[in-house]
């Protein structure tokens, strides 16, 4: 099959062309670095198929970033049968500057001059006839976003992989052209492909060429010497980079008329950005937004009406609207959502167990189907609606191009911490999933910097852990009658937000140390989210997350189940003996372990539950509530009711039934948004890590989340112990600020200079 | 035992075997481990294991 390759600065609109030509939903973002790594597929238009590999953004073959590597080695090894070079035709002339240097490969090249729309609603006129002309490869007018010109694009393309192309510099005139001329047929006498442009990188002393061809390398070191430019002396990369430039203004800018504009009229993006990235208004504006978001998705009391309107004002109590609306009608659309599917589910639930008794079914029966099936898949499900909902504002903040200006207002903050603003995007992915932000992370060209925010990501809480924080945070509201019970999901994701925050600034003062390296971003345009590609989102994020319930959260149920109603004679228990039981035993050995955390021994006979939650959360977080949910129904059988329970229910139940107080609760949500995360993204990790920084890693979770959620249950069961805390984390801050002031050194506390030490002493 | 409940339990152990047989298999291709699809995921190569990297 042919194979053709996408490849353009970041945030050009590959993945959008991509998904147009080949019908995938591929994720893409108004952020530049959304894509990581290759992805294929298939275009089918065509005389015949075509595989269409999109690669990640580059700004050049000269690549400094691993995803970056990944472009360049592509196009140079793998040998694609055409290039389409697409290019931001709003920002022509720096997308050009990555086309002189394909040129320069022996491959086949189409450009296809994307965003035409944005160009022609602007009032400038782009002549890509001219500019074919100029550039010697075929150029077309393409919109990837309203799938304009996509069909021409390919025609051209195929056209032009029938014919081999040999790679052609725009460096004729300089002054270092006989030298890139030498190193090509000293590369050619080596029979190496793509000789022109190996030629041109070496001269740029690329630090991948110079390890691959050493003896040419030393050809321009020794010409070097006896060579000077006017302007840039020796620096042959500022040579070329110039010549390159001056290439582009003269021959292809002309091609572009631009519409006469008053110098100073700010653009509507110039306008937005004076408000949002305000030096003074931005953090607080976006600390505002992400408020407002979380209000809409967790709140009972939308807009904080609940004050101001007088009670009574709707008639909805007693009625069936009161579960959904609450009882004054003014919860948040998220807890309206949430409360329409729970009650869906325990009216599903409630009629298969009548007809299960009716049917004459056994007792243990209708529990494994109840409890063990129902009421743990049904407790996760029942969350979906505010899990939808959340990613949709955030996809919203995403592809209006918000986020981007996000990570730049937070880079002043975040360089005080050790990390660059780009850190902002993998880390806000966090949110959604683990798993891609970890991998996002490749874009950070720093590896220590990489490294410190790959083990932080977990401690942004991803969807999977939403129905921990809200199902508990609803537990304590129900139980202990606590109102504005969203503030404590709210808090709990701040929580996360500064333990990170925290974390980092340890790691880069003691074994991550290292210079922050500078934060260069293209801010992309703001525009209106397109609809199709929110719900493409959404629905992707939904598919998922059912077939995740109806497949390991079932399957997780049902074990835990069966394990629940048998003893260790392999005799089944009664849902009142479920004490005695192979769980509860496990669970118990395990419960002295979490006695610091406040969900240890110290709580009732049932107190092994929530070690057992914690427990199974590490395969998938919604586990844990799955769990409550499978086992609430049996332990409150004699207590509460004989039915399954879902979600917050199951938390209110399992409240009564131990007794565990709200510090303990708090603990335990902390201890489980902190600790190991699941299995996916363990397995990223480690992929991303390497097996020793993985284990260090794994540690690293453990300890944190262990002593943040003890702090927790410490300072709110005692208060007093808040002293002891803020002297300890008084002393570390001084510590790393006198360490970063050169007045001591925390490099002794370094894992590796400590077992260093203990070495020598052992010598 | 009514012919219910034997359904029951094959269908529990039918689900738990299914679901541990299909990780192993996925993981066995080099597929994802996260649950979503790696049709068209720009993550896809994270979540493949060595051997199907080294092919």
């Amino acid at each position: 099959m042919m194979k053709f390759a996408l490849a353009g600065n970041p945030n050009s609109g590959k993945t959008t062309l991509f998904n147009g030509l080949t019908g995938s939903t591929a994720h893409v973002g108004n952020w530049p670095g959304v894509t990581v790594d290759k992805k294929e597929g298939v275009y089918k238009k065509c005389a015949e198929p075509i595989s269409i590999v999109d690669l990640p953004g580059i700004y050049s073959l000269s690549p400094y970033t691993p995803e970056e590597v990944i472009s360049r080695n592509f196009i140079l090894d793998e040998k694609p049968d055409c290039v389409i070079n697409i290019i931001d035709a709003t920002n022509l002339e720096r997308n050009l500057y990555l086309s002189t240097q394909i040129l320069e490969i022996d491959v086949p090249m189409v450009i296809a001059l994307n965003m035409i729309d944005e160009v022609e609603k602007s009032g400038d006129v782009l002549d890509a006839k001219k500019l074919e002309e100029k550039i010697g490869v075929p150029v077309v007018e393409i919109s990837a976003l309203k799938g304009r010109g996509l069909d021409e694009l390919m025609t051209r393309a195929y056209e032009a992989s029938r014919t081999p192309r040999k790679g052609r510099t725009v460096l004729d005139g300089t002054s270092i052209v006989h030298l890139i001329g030498d190193c090509k047929i000293a590369l050619e006498g080596q029979k190496v492909d793509n000789a022109l442009f190996h030629a041109v990188k070496l001269v740029e002393l690329d630090e991948l060429e110079v390890k691959m061809h050493p003896d040419s390398a030393f050809m321009v070191e020794e010409f070097k010497k006896t060579f000077e430019d006017d302007t840039f002396g020796t620096d042959f990369d500022a040579i070329i980079a110039d010549a390159r430039y001056k290439y582009i203004t003269k021959n292809c800018s002309p091609a572009l008329v631009k519409k006469v504009r008053s110098a100073d009229a700010p653009s509507r993006s110039d306008k937005i950005d004076k408000v949002l990235t305000h030096k003074f208004w931005g953090i607080p504006i976006f600390l505002l937004i992400l408020f407002a978001l979380f209000h809409l998705t967790f709140s009972e009391n939308l807009l904080f009406l609940g004050a101001a309107l007088p009670e009574g004002w709707v008639a909805l109590e007693g009625t069936a609207l009161e579960g959904v609306f609450g009882d004054g009608g003014i919860n948040s659309p998220g807890v309206v959502l949430f409360n329409l599917l729970d009650l869906a589910t325990s009216s599903l639930g409630e009629a298969i167990a009548g007809a299960m008794e009716a049917g004459g079914v056994s007792e243990w029966a209708i529990g494994l189907v109840c409890d063990g099936m129902l009421g743990g898949v049904f407790a996760v499900l029942s969350f979906l609606p505010q899990i939808l909902l959340l990613f949709l504002f955030f996809s919203i903040l995403e592809d209006s191009g918000y986020m981007a200006r996000v990570a730049f207002i937070l880079d002043r903050i975040f360089r005080k911490f050790g990390l660059s603003g780009r850190a902002f995007m993998p880390m806000i992915m966090g949110f959604g999933c683990s798993v891609p932000a970890m991998v996002n992370t490749r874009t950070l060209a720093d590896e220590k910097e990489r490294i410190a925010t790959i083990r932080v990501i977990p401690f942004f809480s991803c969807g999977a852990k939403l129905p921990i924080l809200t199902a508990i945070a609803g537990g304590i509201g129900l139980t202990f009658g606590l109102p504005h019970t969203d503030l404590i999901t709210y808090g709990m994701y701040v929580v996360g937000i500064v333990v990170a925050i925290c974390a980092v600034l340890i790691m880069r003062s003691t074994t991550m140390k290292g210079e922050v390296p500078p934060f260069i971003m293209e801010l992309p345009t703001y525009h209106l989210p397109q609809f199709k590609n929110l719900m493409l989102h959404l629905w992707d994020k939904a598919k998922h997350f059912v077939q995740k319930a109806f497949t390991i959260i079932l399957a997780s149920t049902i074990v835990i189940w069966f394990i629940s109603h048998f003893s260790w004679g392999w005799n089944y228990l009664p849902d009142e003996q479920i004490n005695e039981s192979i769980l509860a035993g496990v669970g118990r050995l395990l419960q002295p372990l979490f006695t610091p955390l406040g969900f240890g021994s110290q709580i009732g006979s049932f107190g092994w539950v929530f070690v057992v939650a914690a427990i199974t959360g590490l395969i998938a977080k919604e586990n844990v509530i799955a769990t409550f949910g499978t086992l609430a129904g049996c332990i409150t059988a004699g207590f509460v009711a004989d039915e399954a329970l879902e979600g917050i229910d199951a938390v209110a139940s399992m409240i009564g039934a131990t007794e565990i107080g709200v510090p303990a609760l708090i603990a335990f949500i902390v201890f489980n948004m902190l600790t190991i995360p699941c299995f996916a993204a363990v397995a990223t990790a480690k992929a991303e890590l390497g097996k020793k920084r993985f284990n260090m890693t794994l540690v690293f979770w453990v300890v944190t989340s262990y002593v943040v959620a003890s702090m927790f249950y410490l300072i709110g069961e005692w208060w007093w112990t808040v002293f002891i805390f803020v002297a300890v984390w008084a002393m570390v801050i001084t510590l790393v600020i006198l360490n970063k002031q050169g007045k001591i050194n925390l490099d002794v506390l370094n894992p590796k200079n400590v077992i260093a030490k203990i070495k020598t002493l052992k010598k | 035992m009514q012919p219910i409940e034997i359904v029951l339990i094959v269908a529990s152990v039918l689900v738990v075997v299914a679901v541990m047989v299909s990780a192993i298999v996925k993981k066995a291709k080099g597929k994802s481990g996260c649950g979503c699809g790696c049709s068209g995921c720009p993550h896809a190569s994270a979540c493949q294991s060595k051997k199907t990297k080294k092919a």
